[in-house]
């Protein structure tokens, strides 16, 4: 029974660690690493093979069976050196081997010696005894009997080293062992990438207990002939090849040693739990038929076809069970780059801080997929990229290339270092991309525009890049390329919003600026209409009583738009209501706004302003106009004419003189005051309502009451327009005397 | 706004294309001005034959273009102001502070 449970752990071990060698193979057979590693692995393999055939068929036979088959069983041993030649390149070459690479594989000499002399030498008296020929020739008789003399000291030899070549060996390996180590620890600790060191940690201590084990049940005992009891020697040897494989093989689930990829590592999952199944099954059936003949007795062969069709109904819903318990336990873990991209997709879309987003991209990239020196570039609006760096927190810029943007463009995909066409790339992007050590290029191609790029370097496992990472790279782009045009799109409207706010302020502040009301004064009558654009203008017009008891009003246009022109004209205001009260004449007060003005002004901001103050007792108005759009003056029987009298606009340049003009206005007359946003309201075409179109219209109404005049202006301002929105602010300030 | 420049014997000729509005033709104008005075090139033409429409952001940009080049010892002169922009410095009265010429020789010459 225990030879069954033996033969049985030894050959699923032995094939666990032959199937890992295969797939380390396969998966890059030209990669050194892939090669040693499954070498190493096959020879470890070889040993619960060999351990499985003497148990299943030798021990119980019975039978002899000639040594030379038993002494086959030493080519296990290999495994020793191949297992200092892996120490010596994994996970980063040992400067050791780098120097003196003969010396690692010369480590295989004394084990290939051995394995000759004991295959083909096994039999020294045997050999004695064949040599032993009689000659009839006397001299042939003598000189072989010479030789066989020095045939049989040689035998005599190799007889001395079978009595302890066990014993030698058994050294040797250790030596090995011990080198090893060393050399692996070594190696783990140049490791700097904590994903790297905990493969490397995890592989090493899988060996180091595997082997640990061995030198306790076997070449500790061999050595120092020490009789073992056989049970814990065969206990230990279990766990041993149990442990050694097992922690290999949870380096390549769980934390893709050698970054096996994931169809291999699906597979091997599968082979894994269909083993644990096959063997749960096994052990069960021979159990449950075992129990049940014990009790029934007999029968045995009924029992078994039931339990077959029992076994085979739940056979695949077991399986089913047990694989995807364990890919959740392996394969669903921070390896698997599904689930890395599942989680960085749902990060990053939620991510509309571009700052965060490039950080977040370059942390998954380099971070989780393993990748040194991972950089992204965006172009900037000045020709310049901006290269942003994982680890490193400069940003830096270099010079946009053409020939790489449009090769990048038509590509789409995911391009090598190979297939860039360096020659034709400017010289500083060459160098850019030497000095990263790029391999890999994943364009962000959106709508025939490059919006980035990434530049990957090494994997950090040292492997190329399979069609698999390819894969996986372009839906990583694509995820990219909706995470980064939502980003900008949110700063877009980000900025929007702020603009929007501002411009709700600018439109408050020009509100309050207006007067409330129109004031009640002798008989005239005004109208007043004042509507900011869109962009919201500097238009403003106001009321005031003079010292001397007349009525001020003014009507303005800032330059600009926005906060800054409301800003502007609440100064202007401020100033006038100030200078309004005072005992100066009109220009004299004009004067006086435009030096306080000025004085305060910044650069080429500017205010024109018409000014008048209306007597009705003498029925005339006093005005200046500073660079305003003339009002128009339409008297009672149609004559016209424009106020331009004045001076230079307002707040540029200081000391200037104005000058006033005096104009009857008396009963019927009509003054039209009002802003370049209503005379240059344009139409589809272009073409702007104009000062003729707003006299006419004027002229031909002058009749109507003030309020019906205002709005048939209005209407023939829309008329004009037909839908073309207004550009600028209109505002107007009509006034008559009734 | 494009925004190209050329040198007749010592004087800078400045011609804007297109409507002079607010924002980066500011900054434009306002740079070239001060590369200018930098190079002690202090006698700019800017030549407006080009220039059909300009909003009263622009009217500033012109003002602050005379303003620097006054501040920095030189002169700023106007050469084909079309008929709509010569409306516009008329109102204004800005036609009295700019010494415009209704061709680019005549602006030249003014300087000798």
């Amino acid at each position: 029974m225990l030879n069954v449970i033996l033969s049985l752990v030894f050959a699923l071990s032995g094939a666990v660690l032959i199937l890992l060698s295969g797939i380390i193979l396969r998966e890059n057979p030209r990669g050194r690493i892939n090669r040693v590693t499954a070498m190493m692995l096959f020879f470890a393999g070889m040993a619960p093979v060999m351990a499985t055939i003497y148990y299943s068929v030798i021990a119980g036979s019975g039978s002899d069976y000639s040594p030379r088959v038993l002494n086959f069983f030493y080519i296990w041993e290999l495994f020793f050196p191949s297992f200092l030649l892996f120490s010596a390149i994994f996970p980063v070459e040992n400067p050791l081997f780098k120097r003196r690479r003969r010396l690692f594989y010369l480590a295989f000499l004394p084990h290939i010696v051995h394995l000759i002399l004991v295959l083909f030498f096994s039999d020294p008296s045997g050999l004695l005894s064949k040599l032993a020929i009689k000659s009839d020739i006397p001299i042939f008789g003598i000189l072989l009997e010479y030789i066989g003399y020095i045939l049989a000291l040689i035998v005599i030899g190799i007889n001395a080293i079978f009595e302890f070549h066990v014993r030698f060996f058994s050294i040797i390996n250790l030596v090995y062992i011990v080198v090893a180590s060393i050399f692996l620890y070594t190696g783990y600790r140049n490791v700097a990438n904590p994903r790297i060191r905990q493969q490397v940690k995890i592989i090493t201590y899988g060996i180091r207990i595997a082997l640990g084990l061995y030198i306790l049940a076997y070449i500790i005992p061999t050595i120092f002939n020490i009789e073992l009891n056989p049970q814990l020697q065969y206990m230990m040897i279990i766990i041993g090849l149990l442990v050694g494989p097992g922690f290999i093989a949870w380096a390549i689930l769980r934390h893709r040693f050698l970054d096996i990829t994931l169809i291999v590592r699906q597979s091997l999952v599968y082979t894994v739990s269909s083993a644990i199944v096959v063997g749960g099954y096994l052990v069960a059936m021979s159990q449950v038929g075992r129990f049940l003949s014990s009790v029934f007795g007999g029968g045995l062969e009924v029992f078994q076809v039931a339990i077959m069709v029992i076994a085979l109904l739940f056979f695949q819903p077991v399986l089913n069970f047990v694989d995807t318990s364990l890919r959740k336990l392996f394969i669903k873990g921070k390896t698997d780059y599904r689930v890395i991209l599942e989680d960085f997709s749902s990060k990053i879309l939620t991510l509309l801080d571009i700052n965060k987003l490039i950080d977040e991209t370059l942390r998954t990239i380099g971070d989780e997929l393993l990748i040194e020196r991972v950089f992204l570039a965006l172009p900037t609006d000045n020709g310049n990229y901006s290269i942003h760096s994982f680890s490193e927190e400069v940003e830096t810029k270099i010079k946009k290339d053409r020939v790489l943007e449009s090769f990048l463009i038509v590509r789409e995909a995911p391009v090598t270092r190979d297939d860039i066409p360096a020659p034709a790339l400017s010289a500083t992007i060459r160098e850019f991309l030497r000095n990263k050590k790029t391999e890999l290029i994943i364009p962000l191609v959106a709508s025939h525009r490059l919006i980035g790029f990434i530049g990957l370097g090494r994997k950090a496992s040292g492997m190329g890049y399979n069609s698999e990472d390819i894969t996986i790279f372009k839906v990583l782009a694509s995820q990219l390329m909706v995470a980064f045009s939502n980003a900008r799109l949110y700063q877009e409207s980000l900025e929007r919003q702020r603009l929007e706010e501002e411009l709700a302020l600018a439109r408050q502040i020009q509100r309050q600026l207006l007067p409330k009301s129109v004031p009640r004064y002798g008989n005239i009558k005004f109208a007043t209409y004042s509507e900011p654009s869109r962009e919201v203008g500097g238009d403003f017009y106001d009321f005031l009583m003079t010292k001397t008891n007349r009525l001020a009003f003014g009507i303005g246009d800032a330059s600009g738009k926005g906060i800054p022109a409301s800003l502007l004209i609440a100064r202007m205001q401020a100033i006038l209501h100030s200078v309004a009260n005072s005992d100066l004449d009109v220009s004299a007060k004009i004067a006086h706004i435009n030096n306080v003005l000025s004085m305060g002004s910044s650069e080429g901001r500017f205010v024109t302003f018409f000014y008048g103050e209306v007597d009705t007792k003498a029925d005339r108005i006093q005005y200046c106009n500073a660079g305003h759009n003339y009002p128009i003056l339409i008297r009672q029987n149609g004559d016209c004419e424009y106020l331009k009298d004045g001076g230079l606009l307002l707040g540029v340049f200081g000391d200037v003189s104005y000058v006033s003009q005096a104009i009857e206005f008396s009963r019927g007359d009509l003054l039209a005051c009002y802003t370049d946003g209503v005379t240059e309201a344009l139409n589809e075409k272009e073409v702007e309502f104009g000062e003729d179109r707003l006299l006419d219209v004027l002229s031909d109404n002058r009749h109507l009451p003030l309020d019906k005049l205002q709005e048939t202006v209005l209407d023939s301002i829309k008329l004009h327009c037909n839908g073309y929105p207004i550009q600028d602010d209109c505002t107007m300030l009509i006034m008559r005397i009734e | 706004m494009k925004l190209t420049h050329r040198e007749v014997d010592g004087i800078m000729i400045l011609e804007p294309r297109g409507k002079i509005m607010g924002g980066p033709d500011a900054t434009l104008l306002h740079d070239q001005l001060h590369d200018f005075i930098k190079e002690n090139k202090k006698k700019v033409v800017i030549n407006l034959a080009k220039v059909d429409w300009m909003n009263s952001t622009g009217l500033g940009i012109l003002i602050s273009g005379l303003t620097t080049m006054k501040n920095n010892g030189g002169e700023l002169k106007l050469a084909n102001v079309t008929e709509k922009i010569e409306s516009l410095l008329t109102i204004t009265k800005l036609i009295t502070v700019f010494e415009n010429y209704d061709s680019l020789d005549e602006a030249i010459k003014s300087f000798s």
